[in-house]
Parts: C-alpha cells; sequence; structure tokens
C-alpha cells in the first residue's frame, strides 16, 4: 500500500478504535492488527500528531502497580471520522470507475 | 539485549529532544512492553518487534521536526510567498519609476537644449546680419523683425528636435519595459 494512503488510513483507523471508548496503545495495535499493519514504532507518531491536532486527550489511569495512558477522542476527532466517511463515498466511487477499466456505469 | 538496555540506547539517540517529549516515547514503549510481556510474549520477540532503538528514535525525531513545522508554518510560508512573488513586483515598480524619471529628465534636458539654441542663434543671426550690413542697426523696428524671425524659426526646429529626440527616449523606454516584462508573465503562468 502507498506510504502516504497508508499513513491517512492509520490516523483514522486509530480514531476508530477509539470511537466508542478510551484506549491504550497496546490494545489499539491488538485491535488494528486483524486489518492493517502496525507497529508499535508507527503507532506512537500517530498518536503524537493526534494528540498535538486535538483529535485525542490522553489521561494517565494506575495499573497493576504501574501506569498505563489512556486515550479518548475529542469532538475534533469525531469530525476528523466524518470527514472521512465523506472521503470514502467519493473513494468507492472512483475505486468502482477504475474497477471497470475507466468506462462510466451503465 | 535487555529492555533496559534497549530503553536507554533510544534515550539516547532522543537526546536532542525536549526532556518531555523524550520521557512521553520512553513511556510509551515501556509501557507496551509491560503489555506485552503480561499477555505473555518473550522480551526478545518484543524487543524484536519494537526493531533498533535508532530506527525508533527517527521515526520520533522525523515526526517532532514534522510537529515543529507546522507549529510555525504562516511566517516561513509568507516569508516564501514574499520571495517568490514581490521581487518581480519591486522589479518593475523599480523599472517603471525608471522610465519616467528619465523621460521627464529626458525632456527636461531637451527643452533646456532648445533654449539654450535658440539664444545662441538669436544671437549669431544678430551679429551676423548686423556686420553683412543687412539691417541698420539704428533702424530698431527691422532689428526686432530679424531677430523675431530667427527666434521664431531656431526655436521651433529646436523645440521640434527636443520632441522628436523625447519621443524616441519614451518608445526606447517603453520597449525595453515591455521585453523585461514578457519573462514575469512567463513564470506567472507556471
Amino acid at each position: 500500500m502507498d506510504a502516504q494512503l497508508k499513513k491517512g488510513l492509520l490516523e483514522i483507523c486509530v480514531l476508530s478504535a477509539i470511537r466508542d471508548e478510551e484506549s491504550y496503545g497496546y490494545k489499539i495495535i491488538s485491535d488494528l492488527a486483524p486489518y492493517i499493519e502496525i507497529s508499535e514504532s508507527t503507532l506512537y507518531p500517530i498518536l503524537r500528531r493526534l494528540e498535538v491536532c486535538g483529535a485525542v486527550t490522553t489521561s494517565t489511569v494506575e495499573f497493576n502497580g504501574r501506569l498505563r495512558r489512556y486515550f479518548k477522542i475529542t469532538p475534533t476527532g469525531q469530525k476528523k471520522l466524518e470527514e472521512f466517511n465523506d472521503t470514502i463515498e467519493q473513494f468507492n466511487k472512483i475505486s468502482s470507475f477504475i474497477t471497470r477499466g475507466g468506462k462510466h456505469d451503465l | 539485549m535487555t529492555f533496559k538496555d534497549w530503553e536507554a540506547e533510544l534515550e539516547r539517540y532522543l537526546d536532542k529532544l525536549p526532556y518531555a517529549e523524550r520521557r512521553t516515547a520512553i513511556e510509551y514503549y515501556r509501557e507496551i512492553y509491560c503489555d506485552k510481556t503480561d499477555a505473555g510474549y518473550e522480551s526478545n520477540k518484543i524487543l524484536m518487534e519494537f526493531g533498533f532503538p535508532k530506527d525508533c528514535a527517527d521515526k520520533i525525531i522525523a515526526d517532532f521536526a514534522q510537529k515543529k513545522n507546522t507549529e510555525n508554518p504562516p511566517a516561513v510560508v509568507e516569508k516564501r510567498e514574499k520571495k517568490a512573488t514581490n521581487p518581480p513586483k519591486k522589479k518593475n515598480g523599480k523599472n517603471a519609476g525608471r522610465i519616467v524619471g528619465f523621460s521627464f529628465a529626458a525632456a527636461g534636458l531637451s527643452s533646456l537644449s532648445a533654449l539654450m539654441q535658440s539664444i545662441w542663434a538669436n544671437c549669431a543671426t544678430f551679429v551676423l546680419t548686423s556686420a553683412l550690413g543687412l539691417i541698420n542697426c539704428s533702424s530698431v523696428p527691422a532689428a526686432l523683425t530679424v531677430i523675431s524671425t530667427a527666434l521664431l524659426s531656431v526655436g521651433l526646429s529646436s523645440l521640434a528636435i527636443a520632441a522628436l529626440f523625447g519621443l524616441c527616449k519614451i518608445m526606447i523606454n517603453v520597449l525595453l519595459k515591455l521585453s523585461s516584462k514578457a519573462p514575469f508573465a512567463k513564470e506567472d503562468k507556471q
């Protein structure tokens, strides 16, 4: 997959993983692993970027005598997801056009 | 290599980052390492999946640099835009100013030259006609008629030459301006 495309998709995937409930690094990777290849070193910059742009907030919770950082989606993050839904509709049309070999829908 | 070693190496590679950024990154890897250990993964396998500390550090540093750039884009972009757009405009403005200045200077010099020529010609005509005895200096109306005719003819011809000279100068300048403007128009299109 194209690196830029994957980078954009991963951000959306991470936001989707925390859409319904807050989550932490290892769980996010485990949730995404069946769908898209993602490593720890890839996830970290994505989480930092999302945090900086205000799409997620973080909170530190004590777990088993150590600290765990939870990521929660913000309204900005929700908006990003909604925008992606619009994008994916356009993308589907383009994909269908490509699949038909550049011919219009009959 | 133990996780402690891996972590220490990562910290060393992140040396250039601010302390808070460095701590956040190290705590992230430490948390995932603990979570994976709790999930039953072996230390070696976890570190293999993390990759080399340098590679991890490079990604973090690259992202941090990108973040820094996006935090301060307006000044940079504005500066670049100014650099890209202003010089041609300034150059055009300067050229136009120079052209107008030269034109006025040329017109002024031509007028001055015409005036000097007419005075000189008037004096010469008067002296010559007096010397040749064509006019009687005691006859003031006759002398004035000759002087006036000479002044008018020489003055008009001088003014005509001056006007022609000025027009040529303006046309040359306009042509130069047009020829220097063409490349900028091409650049704008690109």
